[in-house]
């Protein structure tokens, strides 16, 4: 722990600025009555200087969400309602993304929001310098004055160094880069205008561990001397454990639990983060049999009713499958004031008893029902 | 720290505990200096290679698990298919059984696969998306089992599909691919491999392509099946903590060469070769958030068509001394099975490492334990 993160951890939550809200988001692929609603209701908020990991399996929404709150989403992706605040942490300035004009939307863009894509393969174009790419970048969002290009190029090669990449690299194309290379560039076009928000979309999941975790560093470095707000998205939650500040763990389209990473990790509250974090084999400490979460993933066209994820849960009651369960305060209420959980076991009205053992464990390591 | 109790029950492999007579038994599959080269092909590089895969030595016994672990371009994808026969090797050999093999097209392929299977990465593409899970199956019986009655062959289709835990089997035998989900699918493509009634299983990154909650319902089916049917497994992935659970033995590539081997216990918590130690400490792992150093190794795998002379590690190594650059490591066996081709196990050279090193740190390597 260095000084930084341990006064980081002094200043309480409640304090930090929200710099990205998004408020009861929803979008449906699809227009008419057999529209899949890929996100229900989502709430999130995304504090400055804070690393918000996004987890959760394919198709449950998680890149939806980043490209909905970026108005990235390509058709026929439908945003159908919500709303996606960004103030500024710096300067005040900001608005809903959702109801900016195209001017606006694109002066935003990179300026303050910022994504690294999936896949840096497929993100450069490959006829195209990677310091062509980043130059074009820069100078679409600087006044156009005489010596704005050469300005653009010193930026983009003190960009390229800031990732450790060599400064001879700005002629290569991007096939001449290895993987890690390409993902570096990519990181390096997303800070290029000092955003105040960076989403990453699964930015080592083509990489090897080893690459994953210099990056990861990389990252992580970067942001304590930039000092912008992460949204990391992943299926990996045991990288999350280790980088995000929180976590939001999504599943059929909702956000189905919201805490602190060591919260999740040491204290899951949802039935699915439980069975998540037992669907990784440790490498280090004893050796146990894992199970898995039973069922497959569910079929967006033809979601179960009540919670989505009964079918699948050990714990479920009947209510289950009647009542869909909104994100709330834990069983815990004021004990817990940081974190929401999606689950009927957490309201007392319902819930046939008390918490099961396993997701109920609190700070001190008693079991409270 | 210092000595692993060989009788830690959490490492003592069920199935290799009950037969003791493994070793004595014929290996299933056997590879000896395994090597393929690839020829590149464009301008100004007449006669250049690709050196994708060295002198591997494998040995795939029934009932148990090898892990091939490695990063993307090590060449452990090569070796699977160098085993299937898909790919002709450059040198080496492979044997099934005990008798060397080498067949490409008709019938010797046909039998040779009907001993040796192999499971591919992604069930979205490996199965046909026009055909049936019950005619996937049945061909895959009726090809491997020719003779059989129609009543016959529907029974130990409907059997499959039970042994693969897709039940009731009436309900998946009109499904088309696209109906199931990525499980099921893998599901489905390990019974039509079981269809054959192999003797040894390849299975490629098998559950790479699989949603993180079923993945472990993959594997255990896998581990199921390796006791059932007494398969031999081998186990292609790039998770190595998936290799600690699965895995009997754990075999790490880097850059075509074999670099480490041994109990997969072993080899994930004391983890000798400064490759193997590097794989293990870039793991994520949340219980070890507080105690993370400094990564020593940087840098990026090796170009294969003109490899580092020496230990192919040596660039990246931060423990490499002269010799390193200059010779191929050999294999140096250490205790409890574990073998490692790095110099540093080299007794002749305790002296030289310690100069290099200081007496700690040589001690730290040796002991797995340290990174720098």
């Amino acid at each position: 722990m260095t000084l930084l993160d341990a006064a980081a951890a002094a200043t309480p939550p409640r304090e930090r600025k929200p710099v990205l809200e998004i408020r009861d988001l929803s979008v449906d692929y699809g227009y008419d009555q057999n529209a899949v609603h890929a996100l229900q209701g989502v709430d999130l908020t995304l504090h400055a200087g804070e690393v918000l990991g996004l987890a959760g399996e394919s198709g449950c929404g998680k890149s939806t969400l980043a490209y909905a709150a970026t108005r990235l989403l390509p058709p026929p992706g439908v945003i159908t309602g919500g709303s996606v605040t960004f103030t500024s942490a710096r300067d005040g300035h900001g608005g809903d993304l959702l109801r900016m004009n195209d001017a606006e939307l694109r002066a935003q863009r990179w300026r303050d929001t910022a994504i690294v894509f999936q896949g840096a393969m497929n993100s450069l174009n490959p006829v195209y310098t990677v310091g062509r790419q980043l130059v074009d970048g820069i100078l679409a969002h600087k006044p156009r004055t005489r010596d704005a290009r050469e300005q653009a190029r010193a930026r983009a090669l003190e960009l390229l160094e800031m990732v450790g990449i060599p400064k001879d690299r700005l002629g290569s194309y991007p096939h001449q880069l290895s993987g890690g290379m390409r993902q570096r560039v990519m990181i390096a076009m997303a800070l290029a205008l000092e955003p105040e928000i960076v989403i990453m979309d699964e930015p080592t999941t083509a990489l090897d561990v080893v690459m994953q975790r210099q990056i990861v560093e990389q990252i992580m470095q970067l942001k304590d001397e930039l000092g912008f707000s992460v949204i990391f998205i992943t299926h990996d939650v045991s990288l999350l454990l280790e980088l995000a500040d929180r976590i939001a763990i999504m599943y059929a389209g909702r956000i189905v639990e919201d805490a602190s990473s060591e919260e999740v990790y040491k204290m899951p509250r949802h039935p699915y983060t439980a069975g998540l974090l037992h669907s990784f084999p440790p490498l280090r400490g004893p050796k146990r049999d894992l199970a898995g979460i039973p069922g497959s993933p569910p079929d967006l066209v033809n979601l179960p009713t009540g919670c989505k994820f009964h079918p699948r849960c050990p714990y479920a009651f009947d209510e289950c499958k009647l009542t869909d369960p909104a994100l709330g305060p834990t069983r815990f209420g004021a004990a817990e004031p940081e974190r929401q959980v999606a689950c009927l076991l957490n309201d007392e009205r319902v819930a046939p008893g008390p918490i099961p053992l396993e997701l109920g464990v609190r700070p001190e390591g008693d079991r409270i029902a | 720290m210092t000595t692993p109790t060989s009788g830690d029950p959490s490492s003592a492999a069920p199935a290799a505990a009950d037969s003791p007579s493994a070793a004595a038994r014929v290996p299933v599959i056997e590879t000896v200096a395994l090597t393929k080269h690839f020829p590149v092909r464009g301008r100004g590089s007449r006669g250049k290679v690709v050196h994708a895969v060295e002198g591997v030595d494998l040995r795939l016994d029934a009932g148990s698990v090898v892990a091939l672990v490695g990063e993307s371009g090590s060449g452990k994808s090569t070796v699977a298919r160098l085993i299937a026969q898909l790919l002709p090797r450059t040198s080496g050999d492979v044997l099934l059984q005990g008798s060397s093999v080498r067949v490409r097209l008709g019938r010797s392929f046909r039998r040779y696969v009907r001993n040796v299977q192999m499971i591919l990465q992604d069930p979205f593409a490996s199965l046909n998306p026009v055909h049936t899970v019950g005619y996937v199956l049945t061909r895959s019986v009726s090809i491997h089992n020719p003779g059989l009655s129609r009543a016959e062959r529907d029974q130990k289709v409907r059997g499959l599909l039970e042994q693969v835990e897709l039940r009731p089997a009436e309900r998946y035998l009109a499904k088309f691919p696209h109906e199931l989900s990525g499980g099921q699918r893998q599901r489905v493509a390990i019974a039509r491999a079981l269809g054959a009634t192999p003797k040894a299983l390849l299975a490629d990154e098998p559950v790479s392509m699989l949603d993180v909650s079923i993945r472990i319902g993959v594997l255990n089916l896998l581990q199921r099946l390796k006791s059932d049917l007494d398969l031999a497994i081998l186990y292609i992935t790039h998770d190595i903590a998936s290799a600690r659970y699965f895995a009997d033995e754990t075999v790490v590539m880097y850059a075509g060469q074999v670099i480490e081997r041994g109990p997969s216990e072993e080899v994930t918590q004391r983890p000798r070769h400064p490759y193997t130690q590097l794989l293990i400490a870039s793991a994520p792992d949340a219980d070890q958030l507080a105690g993370r150093e400094e990564r020593p190794a940087k840098g990026e795998p090796p170009s294969l068509i003109d490899p580092p002379t020496g230990c192919r590690f040596n660039p990246r190594c931060p423990f490499a001394m002269d010799v390193c650059r200059q010779e191929r490591p050999p294999m140096f066996e250490l205790e409890d099975g574990q073998k490692a081709a790095c110099w540093l196990y080299d007794e002749g050279r305790a002296e030289e490492r310690a100069a290099a090193f200081g007496a700690g740190v040589a001690a730290g390597i040796t002991n797995g334990v340290a990174v720098a």
